[in-house]
């Protein structure tokens, strides 16, 4: 063996010091396996019961008598019935009651501005999936409460933001690429669609449509009875919002799959994965805040503050080449079960957002929302 | 799972071959001894070997080769390897199927040297700052940290030769054995593993070179 070939000892302890060092098979599995070997030992009878430890495990056995039960003549009947009586019960919810609730409601929605009305009823679309964002890129909380408390302010002259969307970090509505986004058509860039948020550009389209077209001459209204009006009881209610929720959610899963563009959220994908991967318990992520050198779960503050880079950099991500290794730049990193995942460095005129597999996307930022990112 | 759960420790002393034998003999306690021993390098090998994107099959595969021992326990036989050997073996081939299975594993030609490697991401990445003072400790978790970010690049089979051969300390030739391919064949992967993790790991091996011998000395 040649000398190259020899334990490298600098490998070697890197390995040993490597995060998942310490890692140990679930309690769950080992007593599985335990009991496995314990029953293997046992006479005829036992070591018959062992078996469907291994076949629970596998999944293979549960499964082929299903599919036989399955395929027998009855269960299949039943099965087609079933999937018959829930196709027509779809429809019918389609079809039948959207346009009998949706009439009051245009006069009600259209009483916002268009761009409100969109952002309202982009809330309201999304508040079942759960972990969605609003027109106005803010991520719609589990209740739909919440989703309705944060859904952006009318945009009018008559009245000021409420006290609570002033508090959210500012999401640059005075943009004219935000009007292009709320579907409102720009001088320079007619029905231009932002793919920069996978969630929110199809939703907003899909929701809107019907109601835009029905009554279109319709504005004006004093923003307290929209706010009155467009109550989350009244969202929920509304058979029209939930058909509006299936659109959304339809965009969403659409959308989902292309999330790869070019200009996608990177922190949205991020932010998305995080909360849903913490809920259910399947990974564990953990991030150095900025300012800070120790590692810390993300928890719902974590959360929030990359909800405000989610809000701050909405259609501003753009791929780029540069590493841009500027040494003032503060540093935010992410690890999702020890592994790492993504790193941002918030640079002097923008964020950038490095993945280990190599891509990097910057977003130009103001330097005053840059500052307010800086602060943990 | 710890020492407490094991009833008696009268396998304390033993062997896995003895383990096995007296495991094979009906003695249940044997095999939690042996699992004991090998469980927690053993999952961490699968993690390893299947890396982040296949870290929802590490426990299938981790339970399948310990049920595949449980199953063998009268035929085994240690041919020249350790039962240690024999273990990460199994697990090796079964990370391999699920992989094939899940379209993930590339055949590799034994003649790797076609095109240079380029390893992917950024040589910084996790390096410490400039005004970041950090310990010993910390930049060895760092570089750890940064070395399954390199693992993840490697072709598994390259990335089973350097584990085996460098966490779990098996020479070439058992490596080769095990593996059931020729000794040349096991030197060469291990040859490209090792030389495109140096790529990968860059400035952690050049500042750990410059480091006095005490940070590896102080590996357990």
């Amino acid at each position: 063996m040649s000398e190259d070939l020899s334990h490298d000892p600098h490998l070697r302890a890197a390995l040993r010091h490597a995060p998942d060092h310490a890692l140990v098979p679930p309690s769950r599995l080992s007593a599985t396996i335990l009991s496995a070997a314990r029953q293997a030992h046992r006479p005829a009878r036992s070591a018959a019961a062992a078996a469907p430890v291994r076949m629970r495990a596998a999944g293979s056995r549960p499964l082929l008598v299903w599919l036989r039960r399955l395929a027998s003549p009855r269960w299949a009947s039943a099965m087609a019935t079933g999937l018959v009586a829930a196709l027509g019960f779809g429809l019918w919810l389609d079809l039948g009651i959207e346009p009998v609730v949706e009439r009051p409601r245009v006069v009600v929605a259209n009483t916002a501005t268009p761009a409100a009305q969109s952002s309202a009823d982009a809330a309201s679309a999304l508040t079942p999936s759960g972990d969605a964002v609003t027109t106005a890129g803010r991520v719609a909380a589990p209740s739909t409460e919440r989703a309705t408390d944060t859904s952006p302010p009318a945009p009018t002259a008559e009245g000021p933001p409420t006290a609570k969307a002033a508090a959210l970090p500012p999401a640059v509505p005075a943009d004219p690429r935000a009007a292009g986004r709320r579907g409102e058509p720009s001088a320079g860039a007619p029905g231009r669609r932002d793919k920069s948020n996978p969630l929110t550009a199809p939703a907003r389209q899909d929701a809107v449509a019907p109601r835009a077209a029905a009554a279109p001459a319709v504005a004006q209204a004093p923003s307290s009875r929209v706010a009155e009006e467009t109550t989350p009881a009244s969202r929920l209610n509304d058979t029209g919002a939930v058909s509006a929720a299936r659109s959304a959610r339809k965009a969403e899963q659409s959308d989902a799959a292309s999330e790869a563009a070019p200009a996608a959220s990177p922190a949205l994908t991020l932010l998305r994965r995080a909360r849903a991967e913490t809920a259910t318990g399947s990974a564990r992520w953990t991030w150095t805040a900025p300012g800070s050198t120790t590692m810390a779960p993300v928890d719902d503050a974590a959360q929030a503050w990359l909800l405000g880079v989610v809000q701050s950099a909405r259609g501003r991500w753009a791929d780029v080449t540069d590493r841009g290794d500027s040494l003032d730049a503060t540093e935010v990193r992410w690890w999702r079960d020890g592994w790492p995942h993504a790193t941002l460095r918030i640079e002097a005129e923008g964020l950038r957002w490095l993945e280990p597999s190599g891509r990097i996307r910057y977003a130009p930022l103001e330097a005053a929302t840059l500052q307010r990112l800086r602060s943990f | 799972m710890n020492n407490e759960a094991l009833p008696l420790a009268v396998h304390a002393d033993d062997d896995d071959l003895a383990l096995m034998s007296a495991f094979a003999a009906g003695d249940a306690q044997a095999f939690e001894w042996l699992y004991q021993r090998h469980h927690a390098a053993l999952y961490r090998f699968v993690r390893r070997l299947l890396g982040r994107d296949g870290a929802a099959q590490a426990d299938e595969v981790f339970q399948d080769t310990w049920l595949r021992v449980v199953n063998a326990r009268e035929r085994y036989v240690p041919k020249g390897a350790s039962f240690r050997t024999w273990l990460f073996t199994l697990a090796h081939h079964r990370a391999v199927d699920v992989l094939r299975r899940s379209g993930r594993e590339v055949a590799l030609p034994e003649d790797d040297a076609g095109e240079p490697f380029v390893p992917e991401g950024t040589a910084w990445s996790l390096w410490p700052r400039p005004e970041e003072a950090i310990d010993e400790l910390v930049f060895w978790r760092r570089a750890g940290a940064k070395l399954l970010e390199c693992l993840e690049q490697l072709p598994v089979a390259q990335k089973t030769a350097f584990l085996l051969h460098h966490e779990d300390g098996i020479t070439l030739d058992e490596l080769a054995r095990a593996l059931d391919i020729g000794f040349e064949t096991a030197k060469s992967r291990l040859r490209y593993s090792l030389a495109k993790l140096r790529v990968c790991m860059g400035a952690y091996l050049d500042a750990a070179a410059l480091q006095p011998a005490r940070i590896t000395d102080r590996v357990p």
